[in-house]
């Protein structure tokens, strides 16, 4: 087996808040707790949970647009948390971001030509001007925009022509790692089939690997090849694509994907899950996921499960795994 | 037979810009009856939140509400004056935005803004009115409904939030309720909950629902019968059971393909070519035949009426022989 491109070892980010305005008790929020994962190249690696489980925490940390407060991080075997000055800008170059909303992320005074040479100037792979503008209209025919629009702004497009220009710039510079924070979210379906066409297209021809974030399971079903569920800031399952949506083995992925409507199913939706995700502030003892779990039984109110391998590359953290009780017993 | 609540025909909306006069909304016509669900889907910019908005007489400047009509319990709405109208809205129909936080006063607590709909409508003491203020935030299923009463938008989720508008567009008991993607900016698992509870009281108490959305998944679970929209137009109107079944205009059959199932394929999905046209540069023949794949020079050249029968409505050329457009 080839080495990971991406490995991430225990990582956690706490922010340390006070309990209540004035008091001087302080608590931590713990956003992303003990997250661990593998990345190989060519492969992508789904993240789902519902909106303030740590998704975008967990990639923010990996890429150290906040710093992580502890773990590992190893891009291409070498510790990414240790690098400083030029050495992370260099590093950096490896993993690029492409963010949710096509409308806010990309600078509005900015033409698509210097929003997609920026990253190159920055990194100065290419010093010359017009090796630069060719690597930028090479780039923008890649992504299928005409480049004969290349001195143009942005609020001059549609909102799937933004994505692309948006993807244009996370691969100019040939990374290992994409990391799409809800890339297709803001888009309408016939624009987002179209994106995750393209997002596939390149991690064939470039061999790129991804991050994929998505609150939409049927997309991260589509595109990841391994997914990671996540719930209050903890991993809850981990397994293949496929596996994982065929045998959810937590209480919680069966729940989130018994929530999602189908097409092909007729009937009312039942709600699998009442109330709210709990303040992350205020944690439930025990198992984070038993006051919602339809299964949940005194030791899970006490223990915390650990996540364990149920089945070949298949873990789950939930006391029952495989064998979940009669509910509400 | 079952009662009619709403009947929309031929509503068309023109927005006067300097572009010319464009027909953002296209002879949309339907019925709505006592505890049915209508579900409007299309793109982003196809004209569905246009289509309430011309429902309410809510259409922004410059655009106007330029013929059919909109009878709402056998009352014309287009036309009335506007003190009229404001005590239809709100009383015989109401609305639920997407965004729950952008129609919630961040200022003023949950309990208050329901109680002051109901006092918008009806004599009642503001005791009264914060009595029933707080059976409604019960009945939409808020837990310890004493203490939201008392709380902020902003304190409280978004499910939450969305909950606290469906209870105020409830407060007066309205005839429709029409709601805009209301569950867009949720989770999955919180979506669910807020169809259910949709669901739930519009059998109790026989509301009828126009529910817009993008998700197809949504309009099968809500939908009695759908109206799907293309560039104002309606393309294709059904039964809910009858477009998943069997969908025949090309726009809905790309939509449902290009969307990722939960056990499709591996391959590329399903893709539209083009986009949606601008509305100042429309295309002379069918509207959607520059994205058709089954398009030829008829189809280039000339409109489609809007064809069918039995209650199956398509606006294209290979169902011309399903029957001339009746009036339904």
């Amino acid at each position: 087996m080839s080495r990971p491109v991406l490995k991430v070892e225990h990582l956690k980010k706490y922010y340390p808040i006070r309990k209540g305005a004035f008091s001087k008790e302080k608590t931590v929020v713990k956003a992303c707790d003990d997250v661990s994962f593998e990345l190989y190249t060519g492969e992508t690696l789904g993240i789902v949970g519902e909106s303030g489980c740590g998704k975008t925490t967990t990639i923010q940390s990996v890429i150290r647009l906040i710093e992580p407060t502890d773990g590992t991080i190893l891009l291409n075997g070498e510790d990414f948390r240790a690098m400083r000055g030029e050495e992370l800008k260099q590093a950096r170059q490896k993993l690029k971001l492409i963010f949710q909303d096509p409308y806010s992320s990309l600078n509005p005074r900015m033409t698509v030509k210097e929003i997609i040479s920026e990253p190159l100037e920055i990194a100065g792979v290419c010093p010359d001007r017009a090796e630069r503008d060719r690597r930028v209209l090479e780039t923008m025919e890649q992504v299928g925009l005409d480049p004969s629009y290349v001195n143009r702004y942005p609020h001059e497009f549609s909102g799937g022509q933004r994505q692309r220009i948006g993807i244009a710039r996370a691969i100019v510079l040939r990374p290992d790692v994409v990391i799409c924070d809800e890339p297709v979210s803001a888009l309408d379906v016939s624009i987002q089939a179209k994106i995750i066409n393209l997002l596939r297209q390149f991690q064939r021809e470039l061999d790129l690997a991804y991050i994929f974030i998505s609150h939409d399971l049927g997309v991260v079903r589509h595109i990841a090849h391994r997914v990671l569920v996540m719930y209050l800031g903890r991993v809850v399952e981990e397994g293949e694509s496929k596996e994982l949506f065929a045998r959810p083995l937590h209480p919680y992925t069966q729940a989130l994907l018994a929530s999602v409507p189908r097409m092909d199913a007729e009937g009312k939706p039942a709600p699998a899950l009442q109330g709210d995700v709990p303040s992350p502030a205020d944690p439930p003892s025990g198992c984070l996921f038993h006051t919602r779990c339809p299964y949940a039984q005194e030791m899970c109110a006490a223990h915390a499960p650990e996540l364990r391998e149920v089945s070949a590359g298949h873990k789950c953290a939930c006391h029952f795994a495989g064998g979940l009780p009669s509910k509400g017993e | 037979m079952a009662e009619t609540v709403l009947e929309v025909k031929d509503l068309s909306i023109t927005f006067f810009t300097k572009q010319g006069a464009l027909p953002t909304v296209d002879g949309v016509s339907f019925t709505l009856d006592r505890g049915e669900t209508l579900g409007i889907v299309g793109e982003s910019g196809c004209g569905k939140s246009m289509t309430v908005n011309g429902i309410l007489q809510m259409v922004p400047a410059p655009g106007r509400v330029t013929g059919g009509s909109v009878k709402l319990a056998g009352e014309e709405l287009v036309g009335m004056r506007e003190k009229e109208l404001c005590k239809k809205r709100g009383q015989d129909v109401a609305i639920i935005f997407q965004e729950p936080m952008t129609s919630l006063n961040p200022l003023m607590t949950c309990g208050r803004q329901i109680s002051e709909t109901i006092q918008a409508h009806k004599k009642v003491s503001r005791r009264e009115a914060d009595q029933r203020a707080l059976e409604l935030i019960e009945l939409v299923g808020i837990p310890m409904p004493e203490k939201i009463f008392h709380s902020i938008p902003g304190q409280l989720s978004g499910g939450m939030r969305q909950r606290i508008v469906i209870a105020m567009a409830l407060c007066n008991n309205p005839g429709v309720l029409i709601c805009d993607e209301p569950t867009t900016a949720l989770d999955v698992t919180v979506q669910a909950q807020i169809l259910g509870l949709i669901n739930e009281l519009k059998e109790k108490f026989g509301t009828a629902v126009i529910f817009i959305t993008h998700d197809l998944g949504v309009i099968r679970q809500m939908a009695d019968k759908v109206l799907v929209m293309y560039v104002g137009q309606a393309v294709e109107q059904v039964d809910a059971k009858e477009l998943f079944d069997n969908p025949l205009h090309p726009y809905t059959q790309g939509l449902m393909r290009c969307i990722p199932g939960m056990d499709g394929g591996d391959g590329d999905l399903h893709v539209i070519d083009g986009s949606v046209p601008m509305l100042y540069d429309l295309p002379k023949g069918c509207l959607f035949a520059p994205r058709c794949p089954y398009a030829d020079d008829r189809c280039r050249g000339e409109r489609p009426g809007f064809y069918g029968a039995g209650g199956h409505r398509v606006r294209c050329f290979r169902c011309e022989s399903m029957g001339e457009e009746g009036s339904r």
